[in-house]
């Protein structure tokens, strides 16, 4: 309470005033006649209020948001579609990537930004109305550390505190940020976040054009044809700058991962959750794979994208996830299959992880907690192939978005 | 000399000194350690509660700013919203939670509630406690974004009963507002009486768009607080201000202090009785026992040793007062909080049910407080025992000396440090020299008591009736004894009729105030300064259109700043600028002409005193950020607003800006019309469920002087107990004196008086005794009263009354007196002679 308002409570109390008198004695005590007035004007009232409430109703329904759907045959453009979509539910840009400190020690980070939709006060004319939420992760796996450094941000957008800009890439949330900072032909990314056990401020330049997956961008995610997203990666991004851990500076070098995808549904019901690794292959290409996964733990839908911007799709039959290894957390009790072979066509490829506990609990801002971490990828004769994220969602509870 | 027997002959010493005449008069002895019982369980009682408020308002207010280092706030309805992102921007500045506070009316029920608007996302970083807010994706439709929910604080859910699920409903203008309860916060999470709801609903909701009312602030670890303030200010527009939360609760107390300290003051009063009647009974004892003391003596116990033996009996006393008196005081302070509140009645904590829980420092202290008292007053008597000539003590028949000193000068320097006391200024905001004042003047008076007695014994009317000339006789020869037994009585009946008369004069300067200000037929009131419910115009219009209403006035409550720091209520009424002593009770005003630029205003007593205005001044008032120049024409008498308030025109006020909603409504009616029916169709035309105060002057004027006998109900019951042991010395002394005087009453009754004879003498004896404390109450208590009203008063609360005296309840209360001293003598006296009187003759010879 203000101290404003505490003086007014005392002086509105307090003042030996003569207006002070609340409102009901007065009427109590006026006798029978009234008081059978006031039980009708109240039933009257009641009656009024439930016609009300019925007419209220409907446009409360009707006022629910529709969501633009998600179809095949939209174009992609740069950097229009890098920037927000405010319009659509969800909307999330992710970097990942591995680095090195001065001593070649590896290190993995994550950062991601969640935009959201939530389809509540719209009507609100206030600038603090909920319309679009936003939410950042950011994490990093150092095995000198043994387990996840992560934070979290979350925000309503506005007030320019907290925003995701459209036609182009700037997302932010205080002094987190992730955003487009070429110009003259570079294409670039600046990452910034700052959290209670880490910090980082990277430089990411693009070596390659983003790869567009699925069909030109439009990314199935299950049967049914509504169930997709607008995604598109960039892979092959280098990365240089500072990053401080537990107190400690280092200079970083490495090789990131950026994806971009916005959706109006993109889980369906029946999902569970998903399976996913984006990889920065040794050759210069990107392998990007993922499956959703059912209820029931079965696969419902997986895809993959083999090579650069002339990339090798793959159909759904094509992918196939093997676990390999299961690591249980301590904190949750939660199983996660940190190893993995995933055939992809002919092909496959084994993933394992930097290290094993590399388990995000995101209670605090998106409400889920998941699996998510630096991992390397070997060939069939386990030569090395390259490195890159996996992430597995869904092992705990149902993922809801 | 072993140990033991050095402590045999020690206790030996005790019990014939200290022990042995507490046993043998029992009766007296539990009369003096009830009297410092009372008055430390008044004052421990008191205190206990006033500290148990004190630290439940800190805690409410430390709970409301969470985990916040600074805030950002203003008054009224608040600052502009885009100063957030600049605020939180700030260097240093590592969270910043925006608020918006309403103070919404609940419809059906009395009162209002405080709705917090908070941004989840921001608020969950100073107040952990709130993350329950749902403030994760909001997928399910309890989170607070864009719902209707709020959230109650465990104190509002109790006291409106409401429950998870629960329907709150709040009003908004006359529009009422429908939230579903999602939740009650646990208790230490919000202190106060509040609901929680998103900002952004609010905002919406309650008229607030564009305005926010506080931003919450936590530094980054390692910054400097005092260059972030300084950093912040140099932001902030007028009327903005950076506060600490220990400020807050400072402010918060500030307010009801002067009460709770009027409130010690008179529990100390009990003491200070209390104090006295130690002293009257142990100087009575020290009489009695002279022959015991000087055979002391002479069995060789030093003068020392005396003094000490005496004094020894005085920390028995006070010992045992004040370990009773705290049991006693717990139980009162559990009570008083049961019954009244953490206030006592005043009504100046909301929402706050705090729990008895004792400290040891302030048992301990009481405890100290209540023996000093007693050792205090047992410090004379105990060097008067040093003092008694032994050879002449021990003969038979030493008859106790009568004699009087006359202390004239001490008298007149007592007197005269009083008079200089009242000329001081309050200190710390709190009438202190006020209180040392009447505490001097009570000290002159008991001091004056013999001569007093003997000048108005020497004035004695001659009447030719046995049983009183031998009482004259008798009250002349022991006027110094008599005069003990009655300072306690005089103290305790000063007091009471200092507030009897101080009570009274405010009493009937709010009725006459009440009567003054309302002079309309019918009076409607929506909302207060801040509060969400108000009139808009269209009501007003239909107000205007009733039927039977010939005129009506408007006034709106607003809350400023003034440019020199400080809040005042804005009260923007309708004006009749050439006759504002028609609607305002004018104490001063300035004929100067207006200063060009200037807006005239009236402000209250209470803001003349505390910003230090008079009339003919100019001041800067900042009103929701409009900046206006006003020249103060006039100062006006006002109990309403305690923090001060200031009237000006309305139309000045809505040019300024643009507020025209209104709070109250005075009411004229056409000849003709009746009360009753305007009544009626006012309520047809405002909205049905809508919540609005209407009532005539008639009602208004009983409920103001309900409310006023509330709040000055504890200090009744206080004076009662002061009374109360006035009259226990009064009985101790009287009592003791009989017994005392068996022998005498023997050697009458063989000189042929008759019981009866003796009984009259007796009564006579004791009325006498009883007119004269009353005398000396009467005219103590009269100037006590004036300091009360116009010194105490005036600096602790800000407002001035008239002198108006209760002649019949102060001539009944002194009849009763007088009757009761008389009653107690002759009930001692007659227990005095049940036993064998005329035997009794031999005792002493």
């Amino acid at each position: 309470m203000t101290t404003t308002q505490r003086r007014r409570h005392a002086s509105t109390r307090a003042g030996i005033g003569c207006d002070r008198c609340g409102c009901n004695d007065c009427n109590a005590s006026v006798g029978h006649l009234a008081s059978l007035r006031r039980a009708l004007r109240c039933v009257a009232a009641m009656f009024l209020l439930l016609v009300a409430a019925l007419v209220l109703q409907s446009p409360a329904v009707a006022g629910e948001v529709t969501y633009p759907p998600v179809v095949a045959g939209y174009r992609i453009e740069f950097p229009r579609d890098e920037g927000s979509h405010p319009d659509f539910r969800t909307e999330w840009w992710y970097v990942t990537g591995w680095l090195e400190d001065e001593s070649g020690a590896p290190i993995g980070f994550q950062q991601t930004f969640f935009r959201r939709r939530p389809g509540i006060d719209e009507a609100n004319p206030s600038r603090f109305a909920a319309k679009q939420l936003l939410f950042a992760h950011a994490a990093i796996s150092d095995p000198r550390v043994g387990r996840l450094l992560r934070d979290e941000r979350s925000a309503r957008e506005g007030f320019g505190l907290a925003t995701a800009q459209s036609g182009a890439l700037s997302v932010s949330i205080d002094d987190w940020h992730l955003r487009a900072s070429g110009g003259n032909g570079q294409h670039a990314y600046e990452a910034s976040a700052q959290g209670r056990e880490f910090s980082f401020q990277l430089n990411l330049q693009a070596t390659q054009p983003a790869v567009l997956q699925g069909d030109n961008g439009y990314s199935r995610k299950g049967p049914a044809e509504s169930s997709a997203s607008y995604y598109y990666s960039v892979p092959q991004l280098q990365v240089s700058g500072q990053m401080k851990i537990r107190g400690r500076e280092h200079r970083v070098h490495g090789v990131a991962w950026l994806d971009h995808e916005w959706s109006a549904e993109l889980m369906e019901p029946q999902s569970q959750g998903w399976d996913w690794a984006g990889i920065n292959l040794d050759d210069g290409a990107a392998l990007m794979m993922f499956r959703m996964r059912g209820i029931d733990g079965k696969s419902r839908w997986a895809a993959a994208t083999w090579g650069g911007a002339e990339s090798r799709k793959s159909a759904p039959a094509e992918v196939e996830w093997l676990p390999l290894r299961q690591w249980r957390s301590p904190r949750t009790g939660i199983e996660y299959p940190v190893e993995w072979r995933v055939r992809v066509g002919e092909r496959s490829v084994v993933l394992r992880p930097l290290m094993n506990d590399q388990e995000n609990d995101t209670r605090g801002s998106t409400g889920t907690i998941y699996w998510e971490g630096a991992v390397r990828a070997f060939d069939q004769h386990d030569m090395p192939l390259g490195r890159g994220y996996l992430e597995l969602t869904g092992y705990g509870e149902r993922v809801k978005l | 000399m072993s140990v033991a027997s050095w402590f045999a002959t020690r206790w030996i010493i005790l019990d014939a000194g200290v022990f042995g005449p507490m046993r043998k008069t029992p009766g007296r002895t539990l009369l003096a350690v009830l009297a410092i019982a009372l008055g430390v369980a008044l004052g421990f009682a008191i205190y206990v509660i006033n500290r148990l408020a004190a630290d439940e308002v800190s805690l409410a207010a430390r709970s409301t700013f969470g985990l916040a280092d600074l805030a950002v706030e203003t008054s009224g309805t608040g600052f502009d919203e885009t100063l957030y992102p600049v605020i939180a921007r700030v260097p240093g500045v590592a969270a910043a939670s925006p608020v918006v506070e309403v103070e919404a009316k609940l419809v059906g029920r009395r009162g209002a509630l405080t709705v917090i608007g908070m941004d989840g996302f921001r608020s969950r970083l100073l107040q952990p406690s709130f993350a329950s807010l749902a403030t994760t994706m909001p997928d399910d439709a309890t989170g607070l974004p864009g719902s209707d929910v709020a959230y109650l604080s465990a104190s509002a859910a109790r006291s409106l009963g409401l429950a998870q699920g629960d329907r709150l409903q709040l009003q908004n203008g006359l529009q009422s507002l429908q939230f579903t309860v999602a939740g009650v916060l646990p208790p230490a999470a919000l202190r106060d009486q509040a609901a929680v709801i998103d900002i952004a609903t609010a905002q919406w909701k309650f008229d607030r768009l564009g305005k926010i009312s506080r931003i919450n602030l936590r530094l980054q670890s390692g910054s400097d607080l005092h260059r972030v303030r300084t950093d912040l200010m140099a932001l902030l527009p007028p009327g903005v201000r950076v506060v600490a939360p220990g400020e807050a609760t400072d402010d918060a107390l500030r307010l009801s202090r002067a009460y709770r300290s009027n409130l010690t003051a008179l529990a100390l009063v009990a003491l200070f009785t209390g104090g006295f009647f130690v002293y009257s009974t142990q100087s009575l004892a020290v009489l009695r026992r002279r022959r015991e003391f000087a055979l002391l003596h002479a069995l060789g116990v030093s003068r020392g040793q005396q003094l000490t033996l005496v004094l020894m009996n005085g920390v028995m006393l006070g010992l045992a007062g004040a370990v009773l008196g705290i049991l006693l005081g717990a139980g009162i302070a559990k009570a008083g909080l049961g019954l009244l509140g953490a206030d006592l009645g005043a009504g100046f904590f909301r929402g706050i049910e705090p729990q008895l829980r004792l400290q040891w420092p302030e048992v301990l202290g009481f405890i100290a407080l209540g023996t000093l008292v007693a050792i205090v007053g047992t410090v004379r008597p105990a060097l008067e025992a040093a003092r008694i000539p032994t050879a002449a003590a021990l003969k038979a028949g030493d008859v106790l000396s009568g004699k009087v000193r006359r202390h004239g000068a001490l008298i007149v320097v007592l007197f005269a440090v009083a008079g200089t006391v009242l000329l001081l200024p309050p200190v710390a905001g709190l009438p202190l020299p006020g209180y040392a004042a009447i505490a001097l003047l009570l000290v002159g008076a008991i001091v004056a008591m013999p001569s007093l007695l003997n000048a108005l014994l020497a004035k004695a009317p001659f009447v030719r009736a046995v049983p009183y000339e031998m009482a004259i006789a008798h009250l002349r020869g022991t006027a110094r004894y008599a005069t003990l037994s009655v300072s306690a009585i005089v103290v305790s009946f000063s007091l009471m009729v200092a507030m009897a008369i101080m009570v009274t004069s405010f009493r009937n300067s709010l009725d006459a105030w009440t009567q003054r200000i309302l002079p309309a037929d019918i009076y409607m009131r929506v909302g207060y300064t801040g509060q969400s419910s108000h009139l808009d115009e269209q009501s007003v219009a239909a107000l205007r259109a009733v039927d039977g209403v010939e005129r009506l006035e408007v006034s709106r409550f607003a809350e400023a700043s003034l440019a020199s720091g400080g809040d005042v209520t804005i009260v923007a009424r309708d004006l009749d600028q050439a006759h504002v002593e028609r609607t305002l009770w004018v104490e001063a005003s300035s004929d100067v002409e207006l200063p060009p630029g200037t807006t005239p205003v009236w402000i209250s007593e209470a803001a003349a005193d505390l910003f230090g205005l008079r009339s003919g001044a100019t001041v800067e008032l900042n009103i929701g950020g409009h900046l206006l120049k006003a020249f103060v024409r006039g100062v006006w008498r006002d109990y309403e607003h305690q923090r001060g308030a200031v009237v000006m025109e309305r139309s000045a006020y809505l040019q300024l800006t643009g507020d025209l909603f209104v709070n109250s409504v005075w009411m004229w009616l056409k000849p003709g019309a009746t009360e009753e029916s305007v009544l009626q169709s006012i309520r047809q035309r405002l909205p049905a469920g809508s919540e609005y105060d209407l009532r005539t002057p008639r009602e208004l004027r009983r409920l103001s002087l309900q409310a006023f006998d509330r709040t000055f109900a504890m200090t009744y019951v206080l004076e009662l107990i002061a009374i109360f042991i006035g009259l226990f010395g009064i009985s101790a002394g009287t009592s003791a004196q009989v017994l005392a005087r068996r022998s005498e009453f023997g050697v009458l009754r063989h000189v042929g008086l008759t019981r009866v004879q003796i009984a009259a003498m007796l009564a006579i004896e004791g009325a006498g005794l009883g007119s004269v404390g009353v005398f000396a109450g009467l005219l103590t208590g009269s100037v006590v009263s004036l300091i009360l009203i116009y010194v105490v008063n005036r600096q602790s609360f800000h407002w001035s009354m008239d002198l108006s005296v209760p002649l019949g309840l102060v001539a009944g209360l002194s009849a009763a007196l007088v009757a009761a001293a008389a009653l107690i003598a002759v009930f001692s006296g007659r227990q005095a002679m049940r036993r064998d009187v005329v035997g009794a003759v031999k005792e002493d010879w």
